[in-house]
């Protein structure tokens, strides 16, 4: 059964508080509910500026240097009392670390975290750092700092110099050890995102066997096929619609006369 | 009298046959905008939601769709686009929040592209807000009723982003696709959730 159209609407119907505030609520939860929401509903992703690298690969373009950010926090009860943010200045954020309150302890405060940029030198074995290696250091007057369990909630969102699917976040507590791969979840068209381990190098690395940059000939063929399937069922549901809607139309027409023949038919 | 008798039943027929649910109709449009979603990521490839060529492909698929649906231009009023712009500003909030919350009162005020830009999203917005919240809304609201075309339209909004931004954004689109499918039945137009998702999108220039 089809259902009447709905009426148009009136007035008072915009002013329908009930509707904004479901609207708000919806929003709300959804907000709530997203791990790494991104402030982009659609349309065309925002161009970012180039990527700025410590120490530029060759054929890169020659960008500003990527600075320092470092954020503070005063201590209540020996943990951190207010959340920390820290977000480097670029267009898009290459590093932005976001760490709730009381994730941090010290002896004594305030707490300073601090974000440094640097040129990766050891990679984590079997891939290649893509982009630059992030030291997060924290620091207290009164000594070494630690992480509480609140810390879990902490996260590092990287932004990928490239386009690379299958980037992987890393993680090694201080230079020489061994890195670690992090959970890593994709945050944005090129950002990714990872739980805040501790304090120590991040980075984002790729899979050094195999070029994800290019396709190969048999992908290129793929994606050539792929596409002329795309467009021959799109052009395909394009004619049905058409010919459906014209069909339709005939048949409204038909039952419209017999409408008419009816009602010319009453007495 | 006796022509009455036999008439009537065939009128009921011709109104049942007019009134059938057009479920095929559905199908078609979701294989069409599966095409253009599928068309739009390979012209991107691994840069498809920063690509315009793309973004302009998948707009231009989806406005095909749209036309040859025969889809009706949509009712422009002052309050549909007052419903529009409250909508927008109320799927900003969280985005401008975030940003406050983590950067401060700091905004872009580079230009640099903008106009392109603003120009290329205002088009893909407006497109899929013709496709989702125009035709695809109308024909399952004309077969299930409009809260299912709400929940399609919003289904269809939160899988289309799923290549753009991956899953974790997935919730909060798919809130924002129920808000704009909401914004489509309050304001009776489809004009209303694309001023709002326009706006939204442009609003994300100032928020970098």
């Amino acid at each position: 059964m089809t259902r009447p159209p709905r009426a148009a609407a009136s007035p008072d119907r915009f002013c329908a508080w009930r509707f904004w505030l479901a609207t708000a609520v919806v929003v709300a939860l959804g907000w709530l509910v997203s791990p790494h929401p991104v402030p982009l509903y659609d349309g065309v992703g925002l161009p970012d500026e180039p990527y700025r690298y410590v120490a530029p690969p060759d054929g890169t373009p020659t960008t500003v240097r990527p600075i320092t950010v470092a954020a503070k926090a005063e201590l209540a009860s020996g943990v951190t009392a207010a959340y920390l943010s820290l977000v480097s200045p670029e267009f898009g954020p290459q590093v932005s670390l976001g760490v709730p309150q009381g994730a941090l302890a010290a002896a004594a405060g305030p707490v300073t975290v601090t974000v440094t940029p640097l040129a990766p030198t050891e990679e984590p074995t079997g891939t290649t750092i893509d982009g630059n290696v992030y030291r997060v250091t924290l620091a207290a007057p009164s000594g070494p700092v630690t992480v509480t369990a609140k810390a879990k909630e902490a996260v590092i969102y990287l932004r990928a110099p490239t386009l690379t699917p299958g980037e992987g976040m890393h993680y090694r507590p201080a230079p020489g050890k061994p890195w670690q791969r992090l959970k890593t979840t994709k945050a944005g068209n090129d950002i990714w995102a990872a739980t805040f381990a501790a304090a120590g190098d991040y980075a984002l690395a790729v899979e050094a066997t195999g070029s994800t940059s290019s396709a190969s000939g048999g992908g290129r063929s793929g994606l050539l096929w792929g596409g002329l399937l795309a467009l021959v069922v799109l052009v395909l549901a394009a004619v049905v619609l058409v010919v459906r809607r014209s069909a339709g139309d005939d048949e409204d027409e038909t039952a419209d006369d017999a409408d008419d023949a009816d009602d010319a038919e009453q007495p | 009298m006796t022509s009455t008798t036999t008439v009537l039943p065939a009128r009921s027929a011709h109104r049942v046959r007019r009134a059938a649910p057009d479920r095929a109709g559905i199908l078609v449009l979701l294989a069409g905008f599966t095409a253009a979603v599928l068309l739009r990521a390979l012209v991107g490839g691994p840069d498809v939601a920063r690509s315009m060529p793309a973004g302009l492909v998948f707009a231009v698929a989806l406005v095909l769709l749209v036309l040859a649906a025969g889809t009706r231009r949509p009712r422009v009023s002052r309050q549909v686009l007052v419903a529009g712009a409250a909508g927008g500003a109320l799927i900003c909030v969280p985005a401008v929040l975030a940003h406050v919350s983590a950067r401060g009162l700091v905004v872009s005020t580079s230009t640099q592209g903008f106009l392109l830009w603003a120009l290329v999203v205002a088009v893909v917005a407006t497109a899929e807000e013709a496709f989702l919240r125009g035709a695809l809304h109308d024909a399952v609201a004309r077969t299930a009723g409009p809260g299912v075309a709400v929940v399609v339209g919003a289904a269809a909004f939160a899988l289309l982003h799923l290549p753009l931004y991956g899953w974790s954004a997935l919730p909060l689109d798919l809130a924002v696709g129920v808000v704009l499918g909401g914004l489509r039945v309050h304001a009776g137009s489809w004009a209303a959730p694309a001023v709002a998702h326009v706006g939204a999108d442009l609003v994300s220039w100032f928020l970098r």
